[in-house]
């Protein structure tokens, strides 16, 4: 099976944590790229990239303002932010993008649902 | 779902992180008592409770989750600004660091939240909130700015539960406005020295008529307070309709496939509100025609070496009554030989005037009447209606477009619209006969010139008239030529000679956007607050005049459209 890549951009520690065991666990053929914030994450990111699970409230640039960074730096990137709850505003914006979404609390189920795409 | 190991390591990685979170939140509240104002401290005190309530969301600890959840939104009110930090908050806040802190030790030990109760800790944050929302209506009506848009029928209430997101959420209708008791007193005291003047007027024209023109003054002086105090009210921040783009960007991004960006800028500018209805419909128009026809498809984005996500900016400001709009798109722009084809084709311009034609003017035509360029014709953007449906509202409101664009790189709309249609400022001058009212808001100065000063004063530079003024060479149009023959540019002057031998001139010298010109008039009258309606059906491919108003003595005037004078 070819290796797929994710980036995992989120500023708690633990959040990473959370789904690194679970592609570790569940889904071993996906290699991993973790940042703690936008910055670091273009800096990792490299093409290609196939998806791109974001927090949205981050330090420095928010999960869409890295989304669109991304999308350039790594085209053909599925992008989906990471929430619980978000401003319409904020999640009309995300949806004009292209930009999915997984809620919050994150679950082996719901990145399952995602990587369906992948197979 | 882990194994033993894998759960260990997690809930390791639970309590380091929400320890360090905390003291950075305990610092942080700290700070804040004598520095409440600094945000980037709000803001990463917000952003670590924000870690904290998800790290406990993540390990299922329902009961933390809630009460940091209460305490972030609290924090989310003090990063608006809606509320202050206090000693009284900070401490509700640090209450809440170390009911945390303690609850982390209870789990650790035994595994679980154990029997906690927090409502009466929720409780408290949720009054210190509620406190917040109580002081904000009286703040609104202490607000010498704007009457507030209702979002309603009913009056709005305070409402203690209300979410983030709210204030933004709801852009409020435009159809009606709300008044505070404050501003609704003003008038009304306003309408009392209305009365009250009248009753002098009336006393003088009855018992001594020598005060009458006092009184008449004075009751001017005071209708045209009244007036401008109204239009006030009239005036709402565009914002109020800008919000709703967000929405009509995302769903047409979703049919389209398109990757958008819809970026707002001005939202602050103020309009009077019979504009923003009317401009509603002509923004949403261009925002779809821009994903529609402007911004490329992902795949085709990229392979031309873009961004795969399409960028459309909407910005407004105001400049001297003025309401400038922007649409720009960075998407395949107009391709300007095909638009003077397809005018050729559907017979708009004949073939002569289409190669004489400037590009500026050719974009134009795409407001034309039955134009559409799109291959393929599409349910969002329509067939062909639309586009000359914008430059009818545009016309409307007394307004202009202009369309620049590079082929490939992207398109911009700018509109100019008068701020507000209801009563305009003008100077009143005549030609042949009619009375013409020009805004005084392009007018930079009047000079008359007599006897020999006229050829003194008057040159001809490639055969067109020009006018000396302070030392300055202005173009001179004559409002006479114009009027006279409003379709042919060649006529919009009187020759040279023909100036230089009258006996005066008289000249308005008016600027639109950067450029400077005259004006020569039959004679200058006197100026004039004119209540402006919106030109005659007859009259209204006729793009020199802006609008019509009813003179004192029951005659019609018409109002010059200054920026389209210009372009002759």
């Amino acid at each position: 099976m070819d290796n797929k890549t994710v980036l995992i951009v989120d500023d708690s520690s633990l959040a990473r944590m959370m789904v690194r065991k679970i592609f570790a666990t569940s889904f071993t053929d996906w290699q991993l790229i973790e940042a703690k914030d936008g910055t670091e994450a273009l800096a990792l990111a490299e093409s290609p990239l196939q998806l791109a699970l974001l927090d949205f409230n981050m330090p420095g640039m928010n999960g869409i303002e890295l989304a669109e960074k991304l999308m350039v730096k790594c085209p053909g990137v599925a992008v989906y932010l990471v929430t619980a709850n978000i401003q319409d505003r904020m999640h009309q914006r995300a949806e004009s993008m292209g930009i999915g979404f997984i809620k919050k609390p994150i679950a082996e189920n719901k990145i399952a649902e995602v990587l369906k795409k992948f197979t | 779902m882990f194994d033993e190991a894998t759960q260990l390591a997690l809930m390791q990685e639970f309590f380091s992180e929400n320890r360090e979170a905390l003291d950075r939140i305990e610092r942080g509240l700290l700070q804040l008592e004598s520095t409440p104002t600094n945000r980037e401290l709000l803001n990463s005190v917000f952003r670590d409770m924000h870690t904290v309530k998800g790290n406990c969301r993540m390990m299922g600890f329902e009961r933390l989750e809630e009460l940091t959840h209460t305490a972030e939104s609290l924090l989310d009110r003090l990063r608006d600004g809606k509320l202050m930090i206090d000693t009284r908050i900070g401490n509700e806040l640090l209450g809440v660091v170390d009911t945390v802190r303690r609850t982390l030790v209870t789990i650790e030990q035994s595994g679980s939240e154990g029997e906690v109760d927090f409502s009466t800790l929720i409780q408290q944050l949720e009054q210190v909130q509620a406190a917040e929302t109580r002081i904000a209506p009286s703040i609104a009506l202490e607000e010498p700015s704007l009457p507030e848009l209702s979002h309603g029928d009913s009056p709005t209430t305070p409402d203690s539960t209300a979410t983030r997101g709210d204030h933004e959420g709801n852009p409020g209708r435009i159809d009606s406005i709300r008044l505070s008791i404050e501003r609704l007193d003003a008038l009304m005291s306003q309408v009392g020295e209305l009365g009250a003047v009248f009753n002098q007027l009336k006393y003088a024209v009855q018992r001594n008529p020598a005060q009458t023109d006092q009184a008449l003054e004075g009751l001017g002086q005071q209708i045209h307070a009244l007036q401008e105090e109204v239009l006030q009210y009239r005036l709402q921040p565009i914002g109020r309709i800008l919000d709703n783009y967000h929405r009509l960007v995302r769903d047409l991004a979703v049919e389209t496939k398109k990757k958008v960006i819809l970026d707002l800028t001005g939202e602050e500018t103020e309009v009077d509100r019979n504009v923003l209805i009317a401009i509603k419909e002509v923004l949403g128009h261009l925002i779809r025609n821009a994903i529609d026809h402007g911004i490329e498809p992902p795949e085709e984005r990229m392979a031309r070496g873009k961004s795969p996500v399409g960028r459309v900016r909407l910005s407004a400001e105001q400049k001297q009554g003025q309401i400038y709009l922007e649409i720009a798109d960075d998407g395949r722009g107009i391709d300007v030989s095909r638009v003077r084809d397809k005018a050729i084709e559907r017979g708009l311009i004949n073939l002569d005037l289409a190669l004489e034609m400037p590009d500026s003017e050719v974009m134009k035509l795409i407001m034309a009447p039955g134009f559409s360029t799109a291959e393929q014709v599409s349910r969002i953007s329509g067939r062909g209606t639309g586009m000359d449906v914008v430059q009818a509202a545009i016309d409307k409101l007394g307004g202009s477009v202009t369309i620049t664009s590079q082929f490939g790189a992207g398109s911009r709309f700018r509109l100019r619209i008068p701020q507000t249609m209801a009563i305009v400022s003008v100077l009143l001058v005549t030609a042949c006969g009619e009375t013409y009212a020009i805004p005084q808001v392009n007018i930079v100065e009047l000079v008359s010139f007599h006897g020999a000063e006229v050829a003194d004063n008057v040159e001809g530079k490639l055969q067109s008239p020009m006018v000396r003024v302070r030392e300055r060479i202005f173009p001179l149009i004559s409002l006479r030529q114009l009027v006279t023959h409003p379709d042919h540019a060649a006529a919009v002057t009187r020759s040279v000679e023909e100036i230089r031998s009258t006996h005066s001139l008289h000249v308005v010298v008016l600027q639109s956007e950067e450029r400077i010109f005259g004006l020569d008039v039959d004679a200058i009258k006197e100026p004039a607050s004119l209540v402006i309606k919106p030109v005659n059906r007859i009259f209204s491919d006729i793009s020199l005049l802006a609008g019509t108003a009813v003179m004192p003595d029951g005659s019609v005037s018409f109002l010059l459209n200054v920026p389209e004078l210009i372009k002759l």
